[in-house]
């Protein structure tokens, strides 16, 4: 068996091109995308985004409190500030 | 491009008007006019572009940003059903609904070899099927048809021949049912 034409084919395949979609789907689907997007609630809040995003960042801010409290705590003494930091 | 919730929601639904048909007519031409598909790909690509219109930067037009994100739509959709090389032929039902949402105005082409071409579109193999379409429709080379399908340009010439073969040879089946018919 010959195969096709090229050109030909190519004119074939694009006589499918061209639809028009059915009446009122345009509608219908607007409403859809809408709708589940305005539904969508985000998955983490600005906070947990941080903790999340940038931990290394966050441990540094959260451990330096710590480390002055302690500090000023337990005297001004930097073995009891270790011994108090490894608990 | 920084939009306000306002403003986002005002252009998407600018943009949606005016490309919506265009979308429509692209995925129902590449899914070998399924009208189902069509209508979920359709709402997917939508769906994705007003998730991700905040990083849309304009360097291309809203219609080229569509169908490329349609275009990955179809290649996720192709490459799941011809990795489960699953073929099922529509019915008969599916193929009269297509009939019934053509619009008799747009058909003054030539319906019959329109619907023809869409039966044996979907009368050969999802992989062939969609190795004709990158090739014929959307004009892409060998090497980058193999890029998609993740194969050798070699391969991907052997499947383009077969396709070729395979789609010729149900539409000379096609042709003679349908002239018995007629």
């Amino acid at each position: 068996m010959e195969i096709m034409d090229d050109r030909e084919l190519e004119k074939l395949l694009n006589t499918t091109e061209g639809q028009v979609p059915p009446a009122g789907l345009k509608e219908r689907l607007f409403l859809k995308i809408t709708a589940s997007a305005s539904n969508a609630v985000p998955a983490l809040t600005p906070l947990e985004r941080v903790i999340f995003e940038k931990p290394l960042r966050t441990a540094c801010f959260v451990s330096l409190p710590a480390a002055c409290v302690l500090w000023a705590i337990l005297g001004n003494d930097l073995g009891k500030l270790l011994s108090g930091i490894l608990g | 491009m920084g939009l306000n919730q306002i403003n986002k929601k005002d252009y998407f639904t600018d943009q949606y008007n005016q490309n919506f048909d265009y979308v429509y007519a692209y995925i129902f031409a590449r899914t070998a006019g399924n009208s189902q598909l069509t209508e979920d790909i359709v709402q997917e690509t939508f769906a994705a572009a007003w998730s991700s219109l905040n990083s849309f930067n304009e360097t291309c037009s809203p219609s080229t940003w569509f169908c490329s994100i349609a275009k990955n739509k179809l290649r996720q959709y192709y490459r799941s059903t011809i990795c489960r090389e699953k073929f099922e032929y529509p019915d008969s039902d599916a193929l009269y609904d297509y009939a019934c949402d053509f619009d008799l105005e747009n058909l003054v082409l030539n319906e019959e070899l329109r619907l023809r071409v869409i039966k044996v579109l979907n009368g050969i193999a999802p992989l062939y099927r969609y190795a004709l379409i990158m090739k014929y429709m959307d004009c892409l080379s060998v090497k980058e048809i193999a890029r998609v399908l993740a194969r050798s340009p070699k391969a991907v010439d052997g499947v383009l021949q077969r396709a070729k073969a395979a789609f010729e040879q149900v539409y000379i089946q096609q042709e003679g049912r349908d002239g018995n018919h007629g």
